[in-house]
């Protein structure tokens, strides 16, 4: 077997080859032209655009659709390669969602310790005032960076627990459009390749809300990075396209939208967003991309328009921010609805209760989805725009807290009385609560105009928006993995490092949290690589310090869980079919999960979160013979 | 952005595919069709963050709503070219739900000629590209007047080329016998997303030609 | 989709087309005319949305995004 059987190797080849045919092309344009040969900012431009096609086209995502531009006819293929290996199909492109599934949580989990890493070293750079290896420059590359690494992780993260489990849970047997589905993973590949690259021509300064001018000067790093952005959004959008096809047309009968598993809410509110507010992130970075290579002036503050001449001036950066946070506050809100939508999945699990308020969790998803789209500018209270704007932004972020606050009560609610079961899952379900809160409860704090004017931009926002993130999608997403592991594998995994993992993970991440709040309001700024060490009275550099030591330490547990999972996908105990006990459809059919998962239509014969009741079920998945 | 048009239009319709059973075509385009709508509703919002950015930055200096002096002609010009061939392209659609071959490809090829028209008028006329066909006209890096005008009608002229793409696929398998009156969802998702960006046009055209007082020369 | 239905179509469904685009063309002159004499940026979407809603109900038949029967 060949290296270029493998999908993958053929796509960097071929993203490779699209850079330099990118290149030349512009190259040729200009002396067409009659203008100098090389511009670089141009050639890149060009050049990171063909990659994205050639890697597609390397890679094969596009066959089938350039087939059918032909008239020919192209059956979807089931299972293994034939002429392979079985593991070559998740290098390649493969139409079945659960390979899909893995390959976005794999390269999300790749991201994840890219941009963990890069934290690490910008994170020993602050344990101490002064500047000891890092630039300026670097710095600020290195803190854009991890933010959009992490961003990415996350958005794939979510898109393979939403494409592995959706179909599962609705008895599907695969997405409604599998190849729209394999392009809409392929396209993060050349992207984030992209992003990665980007650092190297110079990086990019701005943090990763890039907001202009500064962006529309900066290195030239940007165009890679906003092209790499597009590649994430096309993502975003055709997968979130697919997951809302699949659970209006794909539910077995009987499976009204409230008796979906709850995960299913939180995925459709989700994808509601990425659908629609994702293409703001693109034009606001469009505009920033030609402004920068044509002169297109936005964003160019230069003069009133019509003051000195109507065809010069008039741009305003305020734009750029109103338009980006129309879909970055919204985004947040992509990050963690999932997650919360795990964390009310498996609480009844484990606490053998049904879920407190199905229908209150299902609509408060879609509640904070559309509330979320009114309340962007609370990220704008200092920005200069029109000051009876603060106050309705104020109270509509306000008002978000109220959906968000029918979420916790349910889960107390869930809990309350049952028999829980502390499995490693269940912990990290329950971190995820207690972090969330912080990180909720600091929120109204921003959100408040007053309060906001000292705080924003310093190092209390870093500490609230790592709690939300943290509490809405790291530990939900860890606790998936863990309590999907046995099902996509077939292992169990250890759950003795799964503890020891969780009870490392936990409190340094409080620490690392309040920490950053903490700092922050001693007067630490955000993306300023030093600080004076003298602020809340010369106490700030032990707090950096222990957020150091905390951040390593996390990053510690995540390479335990890594560890812990790598060392039993082949060998571990057998898990059997439903450890955990739960009554969703996935678990009622083998572990690993046969090619075309269920043998029979699901048939709905009850509640999907009656724990505890005797005699009742969720769905039946009556064998061929029995019917 | 086209090509995911172009792919999801035609997912899981194969045309001239017999094997499927018509049940199963119908439930399929069902599916596609929902598909095609979510795609128009993301590219919504594209379109009204382009209105927006419109509106927030072409103000007077009191605040008043204003807009570039372009010309009338070729603005109207285009606007009719563009829904006349709405027209032909919705022409093509129920002649081939009605099993009118010849109809069908004919309108389809006026529709795609339109549809170049438009193209060309804009580029030629409104973009001044060539400057020796029309004088000297707005130019992108002219202030936000420039940069609106042509990031609106650029993001808007790309659809339209992916569209006459998308038609002239179309035409080339319908010459080749693909599409009946029962199996032509290749041929719906065409010609509504045409019929879409068209209507995106509807609200373009006034926002860059009709709405606001004219400063200033745009020629 | 019954004979029945299939004549009914074939009869009547290039005059809606005709009829659709008609009434595309007098609203857009109408705009045109509008904008000449007065500049109003609410008759102008006015006018826009119901040029919107002939093209969506009529050329994109969103309705059989719900309706079995429509085309
Ligand atoms: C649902 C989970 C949440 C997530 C994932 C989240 C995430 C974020 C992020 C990433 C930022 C920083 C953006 C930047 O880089 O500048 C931020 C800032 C902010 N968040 Fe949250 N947030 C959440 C919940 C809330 C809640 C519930 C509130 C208020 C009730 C809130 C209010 C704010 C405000 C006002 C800011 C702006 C602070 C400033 O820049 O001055 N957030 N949030
Ligand atoms: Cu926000």
């Amino acid at each position: 077997m060949s290296l270029f059987s493998l999908g993958i190797a053929r796509g960097l080849v071929g993203q490779t080859l699209g850079m330099l045919v990118g290149m030349l092309l512009t190259v040729v344009t200009r002396v067409l032209l009659g203008w100098e040969a090389w511009a670089a900012e141009p050639a890149w431009t060009v050049g990171a655009v063909c990659s994205i096609i050639g890697f597609l086209l390397g890679v094969g995502a596009l066959d089938d659709w350039l087939q059918w531009t032909k008239g020919i006819d192209t059956p979807l293929h089931h299972g293994p390669p034939a002429d392979k290996p079985a593991w070559t199909r998740y290098f390649s492109v493969d139409y079945n969602h659960k390979v899909i599934g893995v390959q976005y949580t794999v390269w999300g989990i790749l991201l994840l310790m890219v941009g963990g890493t890069v934290a690490m070293i910008f994170r020993t750079e602050l344990a101490q005032a002064g500047l000891q290896f890092l630039g300026l420059g670097l710095y600020n590359s290195f803190i854009g960076m991890h933010g959009m690494i992490m961003i990415f992780a996350i958005l794939l993260g979510v898109g393979g627990m939403a494409n592995y489990l959706v179909p599962l849970l609705i008895g599907a047997e695969d997405m409604a459009f599998p190849r729209l589905n394999a392009l809409g993973f392929w396209f993060n590949v050349p992207g984030s390749l992209l992003l990665l690259l980007s650092l190297f021509i110079g990086g990019w300064d701005a943090g990763w809300t890039a907001y202009p001018p500064l962006s529309a000067r900066g290195p030239i790093g940007y165009q890679l990075f906003f092209l790499g952005v597009f590649a994430i959004g096309l993502s975003s959008i055709v997968g979130s396209l697919n997951l809302l096809v699949t659970l209006l047309c794909m539910r077995p009968q009987g499976m009204s939208l409230f008796r979906m598993p709850i995960f299913c809410w939180a995925v459709f509110a989700t994808s509601l967003i990425q659908l629609t507010a994702t293409q703001l992130i693109g034009v606001s970075f469009l505009m920033v991309s030609v402004q920068r290579a044509i002169g297109m002036g936005f964003f160019d503050p230069r003069g009133i328009l019509g003051e000195i001449s109507p065809l010069v001036g008039g741009g305003d950066p305020v734009l750029f921010q109103h338009l980006f946070w129309f879909y970055s506050h919204p985004a947040v809100y992509i990050f963690v609805l999932p997650g919360l939508g795990i964390i009310s999945e498996l609480l009844p699990v484990f606490s053998r209760k049904p879920l407190f308020g199905y229908k209150w969790i299902a609509l408060s998803s879609m509640a904070i989805a559309i509330v979320g789209f009114l309340v962007w500018g609370h990220h704008m209270f200092v920005s200069g725009y029109n000051d009876i704007l603060r106050v309705p932004f104020m109270y509509s972020t306000l008002l978000v807290a109220i959906p968000t606050g029918v979420k916790f009560f349910s889960w107390l609610g869930t809990m309350w009385g049952g028999k829980i079961h502390f499995d490693t899952p269940m912990l990290f379900v329950l971190g995820a609560i207690s972090v969330f809160l912080i990180g909720g409860l600091s929120g109204p704090i921003l959100a408040t105009v007053p309060t906001d004017f000292p705080l924003h931009d310093s190092y209390f926002v870093v500490g609230h928006f790592h709690a939300t993130m943290f509490g809405g999608f790291v530990f939900p997403f860890f606790a998936a993995l863990y309590f999907w592991f046995p099902k996509v594998t077939g292992r169990m995994y250890n759950e003795t490092l799964g503890k020891i993992h969780f009870f490392i993970m936990t409190p340094a991440f409080w620490v690392q949290t309040l920490g950053q709040m903490g700092v922050g309001v001693m007067g630490m700024r955000r993306r300023i690589a030093d600080y004076d060490p003298s602020l809340g009275n010369y106490q700030i550099e032990s707090w950096h310090l222990a957020v150091t030591i905390a951040g390593f330490a996390i990053a510690f547990g995540v390479l335990l869980m890594l560890w812990n999972f790598f060392q039993n996908a082949e060998v571990g105990v057998a898990a059997g079919d439903n450890p955990w006990r739960s009554r969703s459809p996935e678990w009622q059919i083998p572990s690993p999960v046969p090619e075309h998962s269920f043998a029979a239509p699901l048939r709905v014969v009850g509640e999907p979160y009656d724990y505890g009741l005797a005699d009742s079920g969720y769905v039946s998945t009556a064998t061929p013979g029995d019917d | 952005m086209s090509a995911i048009a172009i792919g999801h239009a035609e997912e899981q319709d194969h045309g001239h595919a017999h094997e499927i059973d018509l049940a199963t075509y119908q439930e399929n385009t069902r599916r596609n069709r929902l598909g095609m709508w979510l795609f128009f509703a993301s590219e919504a919002f594209l379109f009204l963050a382009l209105l927006a950015t419109r509106f927030y930055l072409w103000r007077g200096p009191h605040g008043e709503i204003v807009r570039p002096d372009l010309g009338q002609t070729a603005g109207l010009v285009v606007t009719v070219i563009l829904l006349l061939s709405s027209y032909f392209m919705n022409r093509a659609e129920v002649s081939i739900a009605n099993n009118k071959r010849t109809d069908f490809l004919i309108s389809l090829l006026i529709t795609a000629v339109l549809g170049t028209a438009f193209l060309v008028g804009v580029v030629v006329w409104e973009w001044g590209m060539f400057p020796s066909l029309v004088e000297g006209h707005i130019k992108p890096t002219d202030g936000v007047f420039g940069a609106v005008v042509f990031g609106m009608t650029g993001m808007h002229a790309l659809h339209v080329l992916s569209g006459v793409v998308l038609i002239l696929n179309v035409w080339w398998l319908g010459r080749k016998g693909h599409f009946s009156s029962e199996r032509h969802w290749g041929v719906e998702a065409c010609a509504i997303y045409w019929h879409y960006v068209d209507l995106v046009w509807i609200f373009f055209y006034p926002a860059l030609y009709l709405i606001g007082e004219t400063i200033g020369a745009g020629h | 989709m019954s004979e029945h239905s299939t004549t009914k179509r074939r009869s009547g469904i290039y005059r809606e087309g005709v009829l659709v685009a008609i009434g595309l063309t007098i609203l857009t002159a109408v705009e045109f005319y509008i904008a000449l004499n007065l500049s109003s940026f609410a008759i102008m979407m006015i006018l826009a949305l119901l040029k919107a809603i002939l093209v969506v109900n009529y050329f994109m038949h969103i309705r059989s995004l719900w309706s079995e029967d429509e085309h």
